[in-house]
C-alpha cells in the first residue's frame, strides 16, 4: 500500500511534461489526476476500505494469535456413553450409533483376536475414536503451526496441521491428517485481529474462539472398542473449547462429529469431556489394546 | 458440557474423574478430597465427601441437596466456597443416611434462612441463623426419636422445613425446585429435580456403584426402588438424536458417576429384570437359601455386585426376597 503513491506520482509528472499547450495540459492533467484516483481507489485494500472493511494483515502465527491455552495435561471425564467406553461392549451393541445395514453387518463380525493377530489393535485409537477413549492427553506446540497431541492410552500422537490441506497422496494413518484453524474470530469476514490488542503493553481482552480441526485420510478403524466400525472414506470434524467454572477449573470440551457415507446413516456426534491438570501426574503410555 | 450451555456433563464411578483414567475405584471420601464437577446450568455436582452432593449456585445463595458425612464438612463447605461466597440457603436431604445427611449441622449453621418481614418478627431473628433443612416428614421423624436417651441425630441437624405430600416445589436462583417423596431405600426418601438446568438429583434410589441399597427396617422396598427409577425415566429427556447424543437432562446419582437417561435406563431395566426373577422364584415356593443360590443376578454381578463391604449381593437378593415375599 505505501509504493502506489510514489509510483502514481511519477506517473503523472511524466505525462504533463510531454505536453505543449496550456489547455492541453491542463486536461491531460485532470485526465491523469482522474486516472490516478481511478488507480487509487480500485487498489484492492483500498476498494474494500472504502466500504469499511479493514485493510489486509500480515500472515497470521496461530501460536500467536491462540484464543484459548490448550496446551498442558487433561484427563478424561468419563460422563457419557460411561457402559461403551470404560468397559469394552458386547459384540452387536452398537446402540446409538447410526450405523447403516452394512456397518451392522461389518460391527457384528468384529473379532479381537483377529485384529490383534493382523497387528491392527490400534484400531479403535484412531482420530474418530481417540477422544472417546479414557486417557489423558498431553498438548504441545510442535512449532507455531503444529499442534501435537499425544494420549498415554494407545501411546497415539496426532499432529494438528494450521494452513494448508492434507497432501494429495499419502498413506493413511491411524490419525490420518488434522488440519486445524482457530474458528469463531472472524468478524465482517475478516479475522478480528483488533481483538488481541496491538499496542505494547496493552491488555489483552479475552478473545473468543476455538479449535476446529478436519481429519481425513484415516486408517479403517472402530468408533467403539466392540468393532463398531468407520471406514477410510470416514472425516472428522472436532471443535476444541475450553471454559472454566466458578472455583477455577478449567475443562476441554472436543465435539466430535464423524461422517462416514459408506457406515453410517448420519453424523455421528459426541462431546468428550477432559480437566486439565496441573502437571503430568497420573501420566502412563500403555500400548494399544483390541479387547 | 458444552462450553454455553455447557452445562453439560459428567461423571462418577465415585468421581469419576480421573478415575476413569487412573482405573482408581471407589473414592467416596476414601481419598479425603473433594471434587468439584460441573454438571448442567448452575447445577455442579461435589464428590468424594460420601454421597453425592448436588450444588446449586446463583446470587439469591446456594442450595445443597445431601450435606455428606459430618467428618468432611469443612472439605465440603471449602468447595462450595470455590463455586460461589453466597451464603447457603438450603440442604435438601434426600435421605438420612450419615454419608447423605451426616455434614447437616456443620453446614447449615453457616447459612442463613431467607426470612424477612413478619417471619423473623414471629420465630425470632435465630430463625435466620443456619440454612434451612428440608426433608420429608419421615426423616425428621426418625432424626428427632429419642435412641435410649439420646437423638439419633442432633437437634442441629434435623429438618427445618419437613413437607408431607407428594411433593414441595420452590422458587430459587432462577430455577423451580420440585422435591418428590420417593420411597424405595428407605420410606422417608426424596428425589430433587431442577427444572430449568434439567438436572436430577437422585438419592439411594438410583446408584451406578452397587445393587440399589433396600433398607427394609426403615420402610424401604424393591418395588419403590423400581417406582423411582420409572419416575426418574419420566423426569428426564434425552438429547435429540438428530443433533447430538449427549446432553439432555442430567441424573446425578446417590453414589456413582454423572448419568444422564440411558444409564438410568440401564440400571432400570437391571433392577426390574432381578426383581422379575425374583419374583418368580417366591411365587414358585423357593426359600431365601434357594434364591440366593439361583443366583438372580449373575450376569450383573460384573458390573453391580460385590461380596464385601456394607452392601454385598447376598444382602441384596435377601433385602429384594422379603421385600417381594413380604416376610421381613
Amino acid at each position: 500500500m505505501r509504493n502506489t503513491r510514489p509510483c502514481r506520482a511519477r506517473q503523472s509528472r511524466s505525462i504533463s511534461s510531454s505536453q505543449k499547450g496550456e489547455g492541453l495540459v491542463i486536461r491531460a492533467r485532470i485526465l491523469v489526476l482522474a486516472a490516478a484516483a481511478m488507480v487509487w481507489l480500485v487498489t484492492p485494500a483500498r476498494a474494500l476500505a472504502q466500504f469499511g472493511f479493514p485493510p489486509p494483515q500480515p500472515p497470521v502465527n496461530p501460536r500467536a494469535i491462540a484464543p484459548l491455552d490448550l496446551t498442558g495435561y487433561w484427563v478424561s471425564i468419563v460422563t457419557e456413553d460411561w457402559r461403551f467406553r470404560m468397559i469394552t461392549p458386547a459384540k452387536g451393541d452398537y446402540a446409538s450409533v447410526p450405523l447403516n445395514s452394512e456397518g451392522k453387518r461389518v460391527a457384528d463380525t468384529w473379532d479381537p483376536a483377529k485384529d490383534e493377530a493382523s497387528g491392527d489393535q490400534c484400531k479403535s485409537y484412531g482420530a474418530a475414536a481417540i477422544t472417546r477413549v479414557p486417557t489423558r492427553l498431553h498438548i504441545s506446540w510442535d512449532n507455531d503451526t503444529t499442534l501435537r497431541v499425544e494420549t498415554d492410552a494407545g501411546t497415539q500422537t496426532r499432529l494438528l496441521h494450521f494452513g494448508g490441506s492434507p497432501p494429495a497422496e499419502s498413506a493413511p494413518q491411524w490419525q490420518g491428517y488434522s488440519v486445524a484453524e482457530w474458528d469463531g474470530l472472524r468478524k465482517n469476514g475478516f479475522l478480528n485481529l483488533s481483538a488481541f490488542g496491538s499496542a505494547p503493553g496493552a491488555a489483552r481482552p479475552a478473545p473468543e474462539g476455538y479449535l476446529k480441526v478436519v481429519t481425513t485420510q484415516m486408517r479403517p478403524g472402530y468408533l467403539r472398542k466392540n468393532g463398531v466400525p468407520y471406514s477410510a472414506n470416514a472425516s472428522v470434524e472436532e471443535d476444541f473449547d475450553s471454559f472454566k467454572p466458578p472455583n477455577g477449573d478449567q475443562w476441554l470440551v472436543v465435539t466430535t462429529i464423524v461422517t462416514d457415507p459408506q457406515y453410517l446413516t448420519q453424523p455421528f456426534i459426541t462431546s468428550t469431556h477432559f480437566k486439565k491438570q496441573s502437571d503430568a501426574s497420573g501420566w502412563s503410555p500403555t500400548p494399544c489394546e483390541a479387547k | 458440557m458444552k462450553a454455553s450451555s455447557y452445562g453439560i456433563a459428567l461423571t462418577c464411578a465415585a468421581l469419576l474423574l480421573a478415575v476413569a483414567a487412573s482405573g482408581q475405584g471407589n473414592t467416596d471420601a476414601g481419598e479425603g478430597v473433594v471434587h468439584v464437577l460441573p454438571v448442567q446450568g448452575n447445577v455442579y455436582m461435589l464428590v468424594g465427601a460420601g454421597a453425592n452432593i448436588t450444588v446449586q449456585v446463583g446470587n439469591t445463595g446456594v442450595l445443597l441437596v445431601d450435606a455428606g458425612l459430618a467428618a468432611m464438612s469443612d472439605k465440603v463447605l471449602a468447595a462450595v466456597r470455590t463455586l460461589s461466597d453466597k451464603p447457603i440457603r438450603y440442604i435438601v436431604d434426600t435421605t438420612d443416611d450419615p454419608d447423605h445427611a451426616g455434614g447437616n449441622e456443620a453446614i447449615a449453621k453457616t447459612g442463613s434462612t431467607i426470612t424477612g418481614g413478619n417471619v423473623v418478627g414471629d420465630i425470632g431473628a435465630s430463625a435466620g441463623d443456619t440454612a434451612a433443612i428440608i426433608s420429608f416428614q419421615t426423616i425428621l421423624d426418625r432424626m428427632s426419636a429419642p435412641a435410649g436417651k439420646r437423638f439419633a441425630m442432633p437437634q442441629g441437624a434435623w429438618p427445618t422445613d419437613a413437607y408431607e405430600s407428594a411433593q414441595k416445589s420452590f422458587w430459587f436462583n432462577g430455577d423451580s425446585i420440585r422435591v418428590f417423596h420417593q420411597p424405595g431405600h428407605t420410606n422417608g426418601d426424596s428425589i430433587v429435580y431442577f427444572r430449568r438446568a434439567d438436572v436430577v438429583s437422585a438419592g439411594e434410589i438410583f446408584r451406578t456403584d452397587s445393587y440399589p441399597v433396600i433398607d427394609l427396617d426403615r420402610g424401604g422396598s424393591i418395588q419403590g426402588i423400581v417406582d423411582g427409577l420409572n419416575h426418574l425415566l419420566d423426569l428426564t429427556i434425552p438429547a435429540d438424536d438428530k443433533s447430538k447424543d449427549e446432553d439432555g437432562t442430567m441424573v446425578i446419582p446417590g453414589h456413582g458417576r454423572l448419568c444422564d437417561q440411558a444409564d438410568v435406563v440401564v440400571y432400570q431395566e437391571m433392577v426390574t429384570i432381578i426383581r422379575d426373577r425374583v419374583q418368580d422364584m417366591v411365587k414358585r415356593g423357593l426359600t431365601l437359601e434357594q434364591v440366593q443360590a439361583a443366583k438372580p443376578t449373575r450376569d450383573y454381578d460384573p458390573l453391580y455386585g460385590t461380596n464385601t463391604g456394607p452392601w454385598t449381593t447376598d444382602m441384596f437378593v435377601e433385602a429384594v426376597y422379603r421385600s417381594l415375599s413380604a416376610k421381613h
